[in-house]
């Protein structure tokens, strides 16, 4: 059995050099091997996977004597399956990465291969030349820089989308404010017993919690339970706020109102019911909403999509570059192939219009130098492309505007652009290492005393005595000393700006 | 009849070689089952150095510098130790009790079940809950228990009794787990009775039965007797695993809900959950040797007690 198998493993990989000296052939690079990468991307696989990759092969192989095969994580669980890359000694070259998965942790623990600029300059010349010195500085982990940064201007914003026509039916004006979308959503409430009027507890302390104080305000470093105030620059213990617990006391409010189911946390398929029309309401990112709207008015043009913008005045930060990227596995030996894909992927227009819009002629036209229509909606539903997780070589140089995208995201963009203040809090990089065993305990509580407040399990009679309790648990789990920790490392990381 | 030694009988060799040749076969037999256990249970067993070290991927196991007890903080200062210690502990011990008690009483019913036909479709109808995975009972006891829209509250309110939010009520979760493990393992853990039921001699039955013994004398007086010391083998071997957690259940039917957690935490849930995001290696393998040690202690515990009270049914 073990010696058949292996006959034809040994047969087998034969034939796929034979096929790989022929095809080297082809692009002239006698002698030369193919490299196989192996790419590792979160999100679900393109439908088209086959027909994009296999064209991009194509020109990989001529270009650079490489071949990629993309393995796809998905969402759920994505933080457990991640970490677990690394600890497995999992076989690849190129991982996504990103600063919402972890990427600071990561790279403290030997993940990640150093990117230097030597290796940038032999390889990838582009990408060195465009990586601003602010981006380099915010992936960079004690010093050294781990992951090629994307370049592009994004929020981490949300905004809603409700239902024109359960608006239209409730006899409401377009809602512009949050006492309008209250209102809306004590409408569905009221009248629409089979819709649940809101999933995503994100509103309530986006909208609720901030935007409506007009405060912006960031939840870092990620696990501390602090938050910075964009205006002020200077830190709070987020869960000691009367911030905070007028958002808990809301969110408790909607429950008992039936606004929002009092079992949430059970609920495992949240996302998915506003497009199964089963939510009145989809609050995400700029990104994500309208990229769903567009999806939905194609689909169900009866719903009537409506997209709303509660942050108005409300101070911005850009997101880090860090919050897309692309790094190389500390153990692979392609780290110079890597690289040159990488370069492609991000600089080669070739390549980026292929892997970010599909095929040209079918999937997307070209609409002027930066423009391009989607043809997606005139395809069956398995030809359509939709690219999944290609922000990690997401370049603003690059990027084309969709002109089949709704209208409303470039207005909000214009507004937001406008709103956005300078700020250095994403350069900082925390170090846990003389707080771990508290950040620890600190999630615990979080987790055990915060959630069942956030998810509004708590009863409003007795949220005095649970904010109480909560507040305790996290002074014994440490919370002032992170607290001190982190203003002690963020005023040297600003004295390091001087 | 004693036989006496000759002159001519040869020196009885009982050197470990001449023992190991006249045992070969039976040896060969048990050299998986070893080989199993060396690879995959020994082995590993110096894993348990990463308790005491800082993990770096780069260095790897041997090479990470110590760090002395410190992984071993984060879970006694959490506060939670305690209570989930406990838990574990209570959970597995109900399970184990009330779980072998059941599966005992199946096993003599099913056997006492005079048509095969009958017989085989009830023990297909216990057995089938054990290929249902976890997740799916999850997803089953959600659609029970829902709040709004959940079977249990259409029925109460059909009966105009008020609803029940089971998902923020701690108390009634003992039971509903307790339940569900025993329903679930129900199946799998009867086969095994039933074995031993089918190797008790019949003949004894029959002559109980000329003797005059009902059918519940006949159970209470030859079969439970029979089974003892199987239950005891089992019991004891489950009782090795008594401070371990199983994750996939109570990670399926609670998650992440923090109002059930003092009732519903287990050893695995709280370090799986606390350490979901840090991705410590040295902190997991910390909780994991602290199970190891409880499970150690009583299980050696365990069989001493078993040893006093019935030297044959102890396991070594």
């Amino acid at each position: 059995m073990k010696l058949t198998k292996k006959i034809l493993c040994f047969i087998l990989s034969a034939a796929m050099v034979s096929v790989a000296g022929g095809c080297t052939k082809n692009a002239g690079n006698d002698g030369e091997k193919i490299t196989k990468l192996k790419m590792i991307l979160t999100g679900d696989k393109p439908t088209q996977y086959d027909a994009i990759y296999g064209k991009l092969n194509e020109m990989l192989r001529e270009d650079i004597g490489a071949e990629v095969e993309i393995e796809y994580y998905n969402y759920s669980d994505l933080n457990q399956k991640y970490s677990l890359l690394f600890s497995n000694g999992e076989d690849f070259d190129i991982v996504f990465a990103a600063n919402w998965v972890n990427y600071n942790q990561q790279a403290e623990k030997n993940s990640f291969m150093e990117i230097t600029d030597e290796m940038l300059k032999k390889n990838a010349p582009k990408t060195y030349e465009t990586l601003t010195e602010n981006a380099k500085n915010e992936a960079r982990v004690n010093g050294k820089m781990y992951m090629i940064p994307n370049t592009a201007t994004e929020y981490d914003t949300n905004v809603a989308l409700i239902r024109g026509d359960l608006r239209e039916k409730y006899g409401m004006e377009p809602i512009t404010t949050l006492d309008d979308f209250e209102t809306y959503l004590e409408n569905v409430a009221n009248n629409d017993k089979e819709i649940i009027p809101l999933v995503n507890l994100v509103a309530v302390g986006s909208f609720w919690g901030g935007y409506k104080n007009k405060v912006g305000r960031i939840e870092t470093p990620k696990g501390t339970e602090l938050i910075y105030d964009v205006s002020e620059k200077k830190f709070d213990k987020k869960d000691f706020q009367e911030i905070y617990r007028d958002q808990v006391k809301k969110t408790r409010e909607f429950v008992d109102k039936g606004i929002i189911p009092a079992d949430i946390v059970a609920n495992k398929t949240i996302d998915n019911m506003f497009e199964n029309g089963k939510a009145a309401t989809y609050v995400k990112n700029l990104e994500t909403c309208a990229s769903m709207a567009k999806k939905l008015r194609a689909s169900h043009p009866e719903w009537k999509i409506e997209i709303c913008d509660f942050s108005q005045g409300v101070p911005k930060v850009k997101n880090p570059s860090i919050a897309n990227g692309l790094a190389l596995n500390r153990t692979t030996k392609n780290a110079d192939k890597a690289l040159q894909f990488i370069e492609l992927l991000r600089n080669d227009k070739r390549y980026f219009d292929l892997t970010w819009y599909g095929i040209e002629g079918k999937h997307w036209e070209a609409d002027g130098e930066n423009g391009y229509v989607s043809l997606n909606s005139n395809l069956a539903k398995e030809e359509r492309y939709e690219p999944g997780c290609v922000w990690g070589w997401k370049n603003q140089e690059m990027l084309r505007t969709d002109k089949t995208d709704i209208p409303e995201k470039q207005e909000i963009l214009k507004r937001w652009e406008q709103e956005t203040v300078e700020s250095d809090i994403y350069g900082f990089v925390f170090d846990d290492a003389n707080v771990k065993t508290e950040l620890v305990s600190i999630a615990s509580v979080a987790s055990q005393y915060g959630g069942p407040l956030y998810n509004g399990m708590v009863e409003q009679s007795k949220l005095d005595d649970a904010f109480k309790t909560y507040e305790e648990k996290l002074t014994q789990a440490g919370i002032d000393k992170v607290y001190e920790e982190t203003v002690k490392q963020y005023e040297e990381y600003q004295k390091t700006l001087k | 009849m004693k036989r006496t030694i000759t002159a001519n009988t040869p020196l009885k060799r009982t050197s470990f070689l001449h023992n190991v040749s006249k045992h070969k076969c039976l040896l060969l037999m048990i050299l998986p089952a070893l080989l199993y256990y060396f690879i995959f249970s020994y082995i590993p067993m110096f894993g348990v150095v990463l308790a005491f070290k800082k993990y770096d991927y780069a260095l790897g196991i041997l090479k990470s510098p110590f760090a002395g007890l410190e992984n071993f903080e984060f879970f006694f200062k959490s506060g939670q130790a305690w209570t989930v210690t406990r838990n574990t502990f209570l959970y597995n011990i109900a399970f184990i009790a009330l779980g072998n008690i059941m599966q005992l009483i199946v096993a003599i019913f099913l056997t006492e079940i005079g048509s095969k036909k009958v017989r085989k479709t009830a023990q297909t109808c216990i057995f089938f809950p054990y290929f249902i995975s976890w997740v799916v009972v999850g997803a089953i006891v959600y659609n029970f228990f829902s709040f709004d829209y959940g079977v249990v509250n259409n029925v109460l309110s059909s009966l105009s009794i008020d609803p029940v939010n089971v998902y923020s009520e701690p108390k009634y979760w003992p039971f509903i787990i307790v339940f569900l493990d025993i329903w679930k393992g129900l199946g799998y853990g009867s086969i095994v009775y039933m074995a031993t039921i089918t190797g008790i001699d019949t003949s004894i039955y029959e002559a109980a039965e000329i003797d005059g013994a009902n059918i519940m004398q006949r159970i209470w007086h030859i079969t439970i007797p029979a089974l003892r010391s199987t239950m005891i083998t089992l019991v004891l071997l489950a009782l090795g695993r008594v401070f371990r957690g199983n994750l996939t259940m109570f990670y399926s039917l609670i998650g992440n809900n923090g109002l059930l957690y003092n009732y519903t935490d287990v050893i695995d849930t709280f370090t799986f959950r606390t350490l979901l995001f840090s991705n410590d290696i040295g902190m997991s393998s910390a909780v994991g040797l602290y199970q190891s040690v409880l499970c150690f202690v009583f299980i050696m515990l365990a069989n001493a007690v078993v040893k006093k009270i019935d030297d044959d049914s102890a396991l070594f």
